[in-house]
């Protein structure tokens, strides 16, 4: 999140500094971005 | 929110992707146990996911800086739209290529100019020869961004904060420059008139275009408050 959204890299670019495969990157990306998205539309305590 | 629980929603929550979509409430019913929390997690991400199945959404996929400066190639060729006008003394200066001249005074003149390693455009500032090896011009200089420079990006943030809009306005990039280097703006009070003169005086003060004295410290407290001219 930190790379794509602040640094700017391409998810290729994120999977090579951390040595994972883009798809790992990619997967990783769709839960955070849902994770967050669920944080903002319905509060901290989404799950309660 | 443990790191732990986190990594546990997701594994969770890619399994149970994988799953028959009929079969995913069965699922992950088993997969989270007797851990109720663990399962509201799951699956509200879950029925956000296919609430919203158009991820290509642009939500958070461009980086933060593009907010601000736009997208960088819509920028680029925005930007590569701009003629440099051709009365210029010189076309470019290290990595600024010079686009029109915006004002003179005694010390240089400034200048619109396209920064080529960040692609934005800047106000250059350019010292006149008879100045140059000036020590004194040169100290001058790096004291102008020095600190100062930051309490005016403080003031302008103030300004904002406070009146709801910007001290400069305009459509195009050298009207704004234009009206920072060679205009005030209005006193914030006029916008809203409920602020604290106090605050209004350290906003301008933090504004101002060639300041001689800075602020060391600004406390708002019922003690300063009132007694804004000590503080200059």
């Amino acid at each position: 999140m930190e790379l794509h959204v602040f640094v700017g890299f391409t998810f290729q670019e994120i999977a090579s500094t951390l040595g994972v495969s883009k798809e790992t990157v990619k997967r990783d990306w769709s839960f955070a971005k849902l994770w967050l998205r669920r944080t903002l539309t319905k509060g901290i305590n989404h799950a309660g | 929110m443990p790191g732990e629980l986190v990594e546990r929603v997701e594994a969770i929550f890619h399994e149970a992707l994988e799953q028959e979509s009929g079969l995913r409430t069965a699922f992950v019913r088993g997969a989270c146990g007797r851990d109720e929390g663990l399962r509201r997690h799951v699956e509200s991400l879950l029925a956000l996911h296919m609430e919203r199945s158009d991820w290509q959404d642009p939500f958070l996929e461009k980086p933060a800086w593009t907010l601000f400066l736009g997208d960088n190639d819509e920028r680029k060729a925005s930007l590569a739209k701009q003629e440099a006008d051709p009365d210029l003394p010189f076309e470019r200066l290290g990595e600024f290529s010079l686009i029109r001249k915006l004002a003179g005074g005694g010390m240089g003149t400034v200048y619109l100019a396209l920064q080529e390693s960040l692609y934005r455009q800047v106000a250059l500032k350019v010292i006149h020869k008879e100045h140059l090896g000036s020590m004194e011009l040169a100290l001058r200089f790096e004291r102008e961004i020095d600190a100062r420079t930051d309490i005016y990006a403080l003031g302008v943030i103030l300004y904002e904060a406070l009146t709801d809009e910007v001290p400069f306005k305009g459509t195009k990039t050298e009207q704004i420059f234009h009206q920072i280097l060679e205009t005030e703006p209005s006193p914030p009070r006029r916008i809203n008139p409920s602020l604290a003169r106090d605050v209004e005086i350290v906003v301008l003060k933090a504004m101002e275009k060639s300041p001689t004295t800075v602020i060391i410290a600004w406390m708002i407290s019922p003690r300063t408050s009132g007694d804004c001219a000590a503080a200059r």
